[in-house]
């Protein structure tokens, strides 16, 4: 009893019990007073009790909870039960034993037991509707067997993940959520939660089926991408926090082969693509050296293919239509002075570049300055809401900064992005690049491939 | 060409003609004294290239702000000895003020004339200055007043990649295509000759407007988020690099090449997307860097105690007058030991030549696009260091 006080008085907030504060008046002690005139406010409640109690006694009750059972089994009122419940009064009352310690494990089994008679999962159930989760295709998909794709990043969200599973299980969903409810009301977080519900039982799935591993093998891809070393990777693994490296070897291969495969479409697709390279060079240190594994300086060549965005995709460029060689005759010093417009740009630059500096210079010296416009102007802004796609390519084991080689590299290309060899002789490509790579490949002469 | 590489041939050829000595009254090498800066970390001088270009990029941006705060301190207290007042006249300053004093000064440093006329690189036969030589502290003046005008184009066309505008780009490579021809780094200079032939002569307006919308790429989706194509691959060599193992074998150098270099953008999804999945918001999350004002306020004072940046208000040689009034009572160091070249002018004059326009022509009419590789494409290796 001295408990239950201890609870009426830590939630006692202005003088009135704030647990009532959506209940009827008539479950509001704090109205009791005015009821009965000459009492003193909620803070007598134990003379209250007390009083209460001694009146149960004198009719043979050994307490209120007694009486609370002799009339529920007796002369239940059964609207009086709704009321009392709907208000929360018998979950506080079921809570606040417990937060008592006055549950035991015992009678907890016994209350689930009892609950189970009318229709409360049992743990039959709760393994059923884990099974389904498990073989439900939101969770139950190999990203090492089956071919990679990029809706597997638009549908890692845990969100739709926890609402598809919700669907399947929703008793096992209710369980996992009622464990994850935070103590304190105040920091609640749905999304929180949720993302713990769906790792947890995804890390579960993945125990009992090792080919339940989405949700591992994107966490695993995550950590490989951050360059999380392996041994950590190992152990994360074991504690079902990822997948494992002969796993994610395979996923990775998935990936590349599709990446290949996007690669390849390059080439039959009717839009220009642009190819941007640069050279790789990186001392690679072998801590085994063999007759073909000796410490060097490796020479490589990085690169992508560049696709616009499909609103700026025009058709293929063509040399004989896009290229006007026969204009060079026409080029005049006026081609490479600027002109009047582009001086009186300039001078709105410039003046925009000292305005900056100004308010740079203010804003340390922490004065305000009046708000004049600082911009540059905006002569042809690209859409910044459409990012283009952006294909990597091979590492190429050339060096671009021989002829020779980069000849090699413009074949492998070729070769990479699927294009035909008239489509090599007629089209006309960009290359972006140092120097060096733009000048390497105009020393071919256009021969294989065309450029400008 | 990449305009990332371009870059850093303008940031190269702005080291090469300011860098000067420490004992200049103003000169890069003086900056890099008055700022502790080590010059073996940025110009190597014997091959005469940058040695990082971030590193110097900053530098730069600390400089050139220190000289537009002493070019303002100047134009409100042309008098003044220190910038203290500076914070006065900033603090009473309207609108309309602040508009006249960036007009007033933009109009001045894009004076290409007037500066030419300063400059001892340009032959004074046209000019109506006398033939004698120019005062000492001329010259200061003119290396700064062409530092100034250099640092903010080249400050400029930063800006238009960085905000993706691609008029602007272009706008700078007329103004560059130019200056390049000054200078003695001919790739850069027959390089960006041809990409303005390109774009204005041979290539069809199709073509044309497609390198217009693609010469910068914006993958943050952010307003100031463009990076040149060529600086992308920078990021995806980096990246390629990083992901190689400490030890090399057949195996992994295979595995490296054919797989993983193929998924550098793909793992960039992945940690976005597990980003916004958690709801962590490391991508919005970047280091700051420590304020530059102490070094900028250095430099500014550099410029202003020295009495470096004298602004004339009418010809040059009541600019002259300025200079020498009464500079022989303080303590400064002689006449630079340097004398900046205005590229601009000496391109103009490397133009009007049109030696170079004829060979281009002849290069382009003959289906022959080779130009000769000189020395200065020594600058590409400092990308990797």
């Amino acid at each position: 009893m001295s408990q239950l006080n201890r609870t009426s008085h830590r939630i006692q907030k202005n003088g009135k019990p704030t647990y009532f504060h959506n209940m009827p008046d008539i479950y509001d002690i704090s109205e009791a007073p005015e009821i009965r005139p000459g009492r003193s406010g909620p803070g007598d409640i134990e003379a209250r009790l007390a009083s209460a109690k001694a009146n149960l006694f004198v009719n043979g009750f050994r307490s209120l909870l007694d009486a609370a059972l002799h009339e529920a089994v007796h002369a239940m009122d059964e609207s009086e039960f709704r009321q009392f419940s709907d208000a929360g009064c018998l979950t506080k009352l079921v809570e606040t034993f417990r937060d008592a310690g006055l549950l035991s494990m015992k009678v907890r089994r016994e209350i689930c037991e009892v609950l189970g008679t009318h229709n409360v999962p049992d743990a039959s159930v709760y393994h059923a509707e884990f099974e389904a989760i498990r073989k439900s295709p939101v969770l139950n998909r190999s990203l090492a067997q089956q071919p990679w794709s990029p809706s597997n990043l638009e549908t890692f969200n845990f969100g739709n993940i926890y609402s598809q599973l919700q669907q399947k299980s929703p008793n096992l969903l209710q369980l996992l959520q009622s464990f994850v409810s935070p103590v304190d009301a105040a920091e609640s977080d749905a999304a929180n939660g949720k993302r713990r519900v769906v790792m947890a039982l995804s890390s579960m799935a993945h125990c009992r089926s090792k080919k339940t591993n989405f949700v591992p093998a994107m966490f695993s891809l995550y950590q490989y991408a951050s360059g999380v070393p392996e041994r950590p990777m190992l152990c994360m693994n074991h504690l079902g926090f990822g997948v494992s490296r002969r796993t994610l070897g395979r996923v990775l291969e998935q990936m590349a082969k599709y990446a290949r495969g996007r690669l390849r479409g390059l080439g039959p697709s009717k839009h220009p693509v642009i190819f941007v390279f640069d050279n790789l060079t990186v001392p690679a240190t072998v801590r085994y050296a063999r007759l073909h594994n000796n410490s060097e300086l490796l020479s490589y060549t990085a690169g992508y293919a560049l696709l616009p965005p499909p609103s700026h995709q025009p058709m293929r460029f063509l040399q004989r239509s896009d290229l006007r060689i026969h204009r060079a005759n026409a080029i005049c010093i006026d081609d490479f002075i600027p002109t009047t417009l582009d001086l009186n740009n300039i001078h709105l630059c410039l003046q925009a570049l000292v305005l900056q500096a100004t308010r740079t210079c203010a804003r340390y010296l922490e004065i305000k300055v009046p708000n004049v416009n600082d911009k540059m102007p905006s002569l042809e802004p690209i859409d910044v809401k459409e990012a283009p796609r952006v294909h990597p390519l091979p590492t190429y084991d050339y060096n671009e900064a021989i002829v020779d080689e980069v000849i090699e590299i413009l074949n492998s290309i070729k070769e990479d992005v699927g294009m035909t060899p008239c489509q090599a002789e007629e089209e006309l490509f960009l290359f972006f690049g140092d120097l060096l790579t733009v000048q390497n490949i105009r020393y071919l002469l256009l021969d294989c491939i065309n450029l400008y | 060409m990449g305009l990332f590489h371009f870059e850093m041939a303008i940031l190269g050829q702005i080291f090469k003609n300011f860098y000067g000595d420490r004992m200049d009254r103003w000169s890069l090498t003086r900056c890099m004294d008055e700022l502790g800066r080590d010059p073996a970390r940025m110009w190597n001088k014997t091959k005469q290239h940058v040695q990082n270009f971030n590193i110097c990029k900053d530098f730069f941006d600390i400089v050139l702000d220190g000289a537009l705060v002493a070019m303002i301190s100047f134009y409100y207290a042309p008098s003044a000895m220190t910038i203290a007042n500076l914070e006065h006249h900033l603090r009473f300053a309207d609108a309309q003020g602040l508009e006249a004093m960036s007009e007033s000064l933009a109009a001045f440093v894009m004076d290409f004339d007037r500066t030419s006329k300063l400059s001892e690189a340009e032959p004074r036969s046209n000019s109506n200055m006398s033939s004698k030589p120019p005062h000492r502290h001329e010259r200061t003046f003119q290396n700064l007043m062409l530092f100034i005008q250099h640092g903010m184009m080249f400050r400029t066309l930063d800006r238009a990649i960085r905000e993706g505008d691609s008029g602007r780009i272009l706008m700078c490579i007329s103004y560059f295509v130019v200056w390049f021809q000054g200078t003695k780094n001919h790739n850069y200079a027959n390089e960006t000759m041809r990409l303005t032939a390109c774009i204005k002569r041979l290539w069809s307006d199709p073509l044309k407007q497609f390198w217009k919308q693609n010469c910068v790429v914006n993958l943050s989706g952010k307003n100031a988020g463009f990076v040149a194509l060529d600086s992308l691959n920078e990021y995806l060599v980096g990246e390629v690099k990083s992901m190689m193992g400490q030890s090399v074998t057949p195996e992994t150098n295979e595995r490296l090449r054919n797989v993983l270099s193929l998924l550098v953008f793909d793992f960039k999804d992945i940690k976005q997307t597990m980003a916004n999945e958690s709801h962590a918001e490391i991508f919005d999350f970047h280091s700051t860097p420590p304020t530059p004002w102490h070094d900028i306020r250095r430099i500014a004072r550099l410029i202003v105690e020295g009495r470096v940046l004298v602004l004339p208000t009418g010809n040059t040689d009541s600019a002259e007058d300025m200079l020498a009034d009464g500079d022989e009572s303080l303590e400064i160091p002689q006449s630079d030991s340097y004398a900046a070249t205005d590229l601009f002018v000496k391109g103009i004059t490397e133009l009007a030549g049109t030696k170079s326009i004829m060979k281009l022509k002849d290069a382009l009419a003959n289906g022959d696009i080779m130009y000769d590789l000189d020395d200065d494409e020594a600058i590409e290796s400092s990308e990797d260091e």
